[in-house]
């Protein structure tokens, strides 16, 4: 194992336990879809490196989430698709799952998934960050 | 003015500077177990990123040798832990009546015990009676730190089939 590979990893690891980043929710997805990290690098169309840098990305922020998924993305060279997809998944499965979370907000959280359902792909808007 | 929110700020500081902030720290601290390493360097570079956080190259060396001397220190202090364990529960036998106990539970399920042949090798020895590690270590040709590991390994094994037998009595 190179000192690169052993970064790589490191990134990978740490950054799933901190869920102010990108890796928090990769990490979610690899456990509840029984994913290695070569695998999860694969649906997302990158290499280790790519998902080290992606997992340190910061959470995109709710108001602006497609622009931000769009620039971690372009800047980590993985696919935008897959990765708004991942990230959609996990945090509403967690705002679901979450008992402490409020009625309330836990159907504002579907409402938030019904209404990107209806969105045309993040590759294909326009304005990828309408807010 | 806050500077703009960039969502890979953490990426860009860990391709910029890890290799070098790794290599830095290993040549410092050899014999470091490398993935505690590149875990500093990796929790450096996070906390730069955070908002307020100092991305400078000199904050990010300063941290990422922070964590790895918490990590050190840590792990210091759970081989002192270990090691006062073994000495506590096997090296100095409170007394000679539980010492021969354990000796002779260790005997009746050596097999339990001791798992692999390496294991064995010491296991025997110890119920020789040699049951200070660096004079076990000494004997079979070992590392002290690894006899001290084994004979913490034993300890664990020998209580739980302790427990064992006394559910089953």
């Amino acid at each position: 194992m190179t000192p690169r590979d052993r970064l790589n990893a490191a990134a990978v690891r740490v950054a799933a336990a901190d869920p102010d980043t990108v890796g928090y929710w990769l990490a979610k997805h690899r456990e509840s879809e029984g994913l290695s990290p070569a695998e999860l690098a694969a649906k997302l169309r990158t290499d280790a490196r790519g998902l080290a840098l992606v997992s340190l990305c910061a959470t995109p922020r709710p108001e602006a989430f497609a622009a931000d998924a769009a620039t971690i993305a372009d800047r980590c060279g993985v696919d935008l698709a897959v990765l708004v997809n991942v990230l959609r998944q996990e945090q509403s499965l967690a705002g679901w799952a979450n008992p402490s979370g409020s009625r309330a907000a836990t159907e504002a959280g579907w409402l938030i998934a019904a209404h990107d359902a209806d969105q045309p792909p993040p590759g294909d808007a326009d304005d990828p960050d309408p807010a | 003015m806050p500077p703009a929110f960039d969502p890979t700020l953490a990426a860009a500081l860990y391709e910029r500077h890890s290799d070098a902030l790794e290599a830095r720290l290993a040549g410092r601290y050899r014999g470091v177990d490398p993935q505690a390493i590149a875990d500093a360097v990796v929790e450096a570079v996070l906390a730069a990123a955070k908002p307020g956080g100092d991305a400078s190259v000199w904050a990010l060396a300063r941290h990422a040798r922070d964590r790895l001397r918490v990590f050190l220190r840590s792990q210091s202090r759970r081989k002192r832990r270990e090691e006062k364990s073994v000495t506590t529960d096997l090296a100095a036998a409170p007394s000679p009546l539980e010492l021969l106990a354990i000796r002779e539970l260790a005997a009746a399920c050596r097999e339990t015990i001791a798992t692999a042949d390496d294991e064995r090798r010491i296991l025997d020895v110890w119920l020789t009676g040699v049951t200070d590690p660096a004079e076990l270590a000494a004997k079979l040709g070992l590392e002290r730190e690894e006899a001290v590991r084994v004979l913490a390994r034993f300890r664990q094994r020998m209580k739980r089939e302790r427990d064992r037998r006394e559910d089953r009595a």
